[in-house]
């Protein structure tokens, strides 16, 4: 039996999310700040935009690596429901 | 969202009658594909459990974005500037909230056979009540989600085709496509119309942002209008603009994972290989969608400057004018990208309609109802209680009532008062089923009340407070008396999970 592993159980998955939570919140730039401008987008846009992106990234990394139950060698895959829906 | 285009007519009515045969024909293809689907509750309702990556991924994208974030989103982008940014994050909240429970959900949901979120509450609470309340919640909810589109489908249409094909007739047709086949294919062919429907909206979409780029300038232009006119909308948050952004990011995050029709969809999974390959593609999606929008929103802010608040509500619909008067490319495009905004509403709305009528087949006509009968009459059940509602909020759409007006409104605010029980349930064996019940009517009182009399303390919104609510009453409650130890065992052994 494989070993099972839940994001919900996982504290670097915690931390993870509560970090980049907090950056995609843009609490931390001073109050009445203007940034500069990049290609016309304002810099603080662009950190929060980068913030985003490594949650996307953070959020592949959680699937692939601290999510696996026995679920599908429990109840099979594709073999039990073959060509249902027209795909591999 | 009423958005009056110019340009169209005819050709508006073409793309919508060619896109309304492309649905009955995949709807047809599914029902002879699959005769024996009627017979069973899984099969119409899950496309028997095997819908494989690409197609969950396009469901699950279709019934998240709506017509509304194309039309809706670059509006509030004109007026709030990058302040709207928020917009992009919250999708991705989505998913991070999803990893918290589906993991679990999915796995006891191949084990049990689980249909419905409703299904997993009472299967871990055996409780009668808590079982009807989270049911009525997500019926009251679902059904004024669905009321929602339909009104969108009518001024889509009507905006689309100029007027030619009134608001009535156009609302009336879809719905006639919709029921007919959900009806033939289920949730397959609400699936498979869902993955054209989501195809037509990014094609949409990303004409608009390169027609745009192209025409009306970059984003350059709107930023030195924003900094000679508004320096505010290219400043970050703060204050309550930065409460609004946080609870936006928490309200969006928690409340779209747990909708019962988003729910519903990890179930439909062929696999936990399936579910997760497609989770990771969503994560990437709003930079393509919320983001697009977005940016085409900045990017009217140079192009047609000085919009009153009603004038913005159009400015999808102008640039798309302005758009088409370029040339026969454009000019198709944008017939295209209308009939993309309608396609993604009726695909919002075949989901909602599909889990509505899931719950009221397998959580209250069977459960409760008729347990003992057969699955084919389980389903017709559902089927026809959906017809019936459908009717009844059609109606509701063509005479919009001068008063209680806001009862037709919460749907948000009561759907994500399931949330305790539902994710609460997935890992605390000590919950108790007595607080869970007070929590989430008390929840829900409070998030409507508030909703009516348009109270929203520290700028945070109804439904949040409402939850905290909740959850305050369900951890304290449990606190105070922990569930019995005889249903403690129970929910151990359902649960199943043990390290």
């Amino acid at each position: 039996m494989p070993r099972m592993s839940e994001p919900v159980r996982k504290r670097r998955v915690w931390i993870g999310f509560a970090l980049l939570f907090a950056l995609i919140n843009p609490w931390y730039f001073p109050a009445g700040m203007t940034t500069p401008l990049i290609l016309g987008v304002p810099l603080w846009a662009i950190i929060v935009l980068v913030a985003s992106l490594a949650l996307s990234v953070f959020i592949t990394w959680v699937v692939m690596t601290q999510w696996h139950t026995d679920s599908d060698e429990r109840y099979g895959t594709s073999e039990d429901h073959p060509n249902r829906d027209g795909e591999a | 969202m009423e958005v009056e285009l110019a340009f169209s007519g005819w050709s508006g009515i073409l793309v919508l009658a060619l896109y309304g045969t492309l649905m009955l024909g995949v709807g047809l293809y599914a029902f002879l594909r699959n005769r024996g689907m009627r017979e069973s509750l899984d099969e119409y309702y899950l496309g028997g459990r095997g819908l494989g990556v690409m197609v969950l991924f396009f469901t699950f994208f279709a019934t998240q974005y709506s017509g509304n974030t194309v039309i809706g989103y670059p509006p509030t982008a004109y007026r709030m500037g990058y302040q709207y940014l928020v917009s992009v994050p919250f999708f991705i909240m989505i998913i991070m909230v999803y990893l918290l429970f589906a993991p679990r959900l999915y796995a006891l949901g191949r084990r049990f056979s689980l249909l419905t979120p409703v299904d997993w509450i009472a299967l871990r609470f055996r409780s009668r009540r808590v079982a009807i309340l989270a049911a009525t919640l997500m019926l009251y909810g679902l059904a004024n989600y669905l009321l929602e589109q339909f009104v969108a489908i009518g001024q889509g249409v009507a905006g689309l085709t100029g007027g030619t094909i009134p608001y009535q007739v156009g609302v009336i047709f879809f719905i006639v496509i919709m029921v007919a086949y959900s009806w033939l294919g289920g949730m397959r062919s609400v699936a498979w119309t869902d993955t054209i429907q989501g195809l037509a909206l990014l094609f949409g979409v990303f004409t608009l942002l390169f027609g745009s780029l192209y025409y009306f300038g970059g984003l350059g232009s709107a930023a030195e209008l924003m900094q000679a006119t508004t320096p505010e909308r290219l400043a970050p948050p703060e204050g309550p603009a930065l409460t609004r952004w946080f609870s936006l990011l928490v309200l969006v995050g928690i409340g779209a994972a747990i909708y019962p029709h988003a729910v519903q969809r990890i179930f439909a999974a062929k696999s936990e290989a399936t579910l997760k390959r497609s989770f990771i593609r969503m994560a990437y999606m709003p930079f393509l969608t919320a983001g697009v929008v977005f940016m085409v929103g900045i990017i009217g802010i140079a192009a047609f400057p000085g919009l009153t608040t009603a004038e913005s509500e159009q400015l999808v619909g102008v640039m798309a004018n302005a758009l088409a008067n370029q040339n026969a490319f454009f000019y198709w495009a944008m017939v295209l990208l209308f009939g993309g905004v309608i396609a993604a509403i009726v695909s919002t709305a075949d989901s909602v309609l599909l889990t509505f009528s899931s719950i009221v087949s397998n959580d209250l006509y069977g459960r409760y109802v008729r347990p003992d009968a057969s699955e084919y009459q389980k389903v017709l059940v559902g089927k026809l209680v959906g017809l019936v509602a459908v009717v009844i909020l059609v109606i509701v759409a063509w005479y919009p009532p001068a008063t209680l007006y806001q009862i037709f409104v919460l749907k948000f605010e009561l759907l994500i008062q399931t949330a305790p029980a539902l994710v609460l349930g997935l890992y605390w064996t000590r919950l108790n089923e007595r607080a869970v019940f007070i929590g989430m009517l008390v929840g829900a009182l409070l998030a409507a009340g508030f909703t009516f009399i348009g109270l929203r303390p520290l700028g945070v919104y109804s439904g949040l407070w409402g939850l905290l609510l909740n959850l305050a009453i369900c951890v304290g409650g449990t606190l105070m008396s922990a569930a019995s130890e005889e249903k403690r065992a129970h929910a151990r052994e359902v649960i199943g999970f043990r390290y």
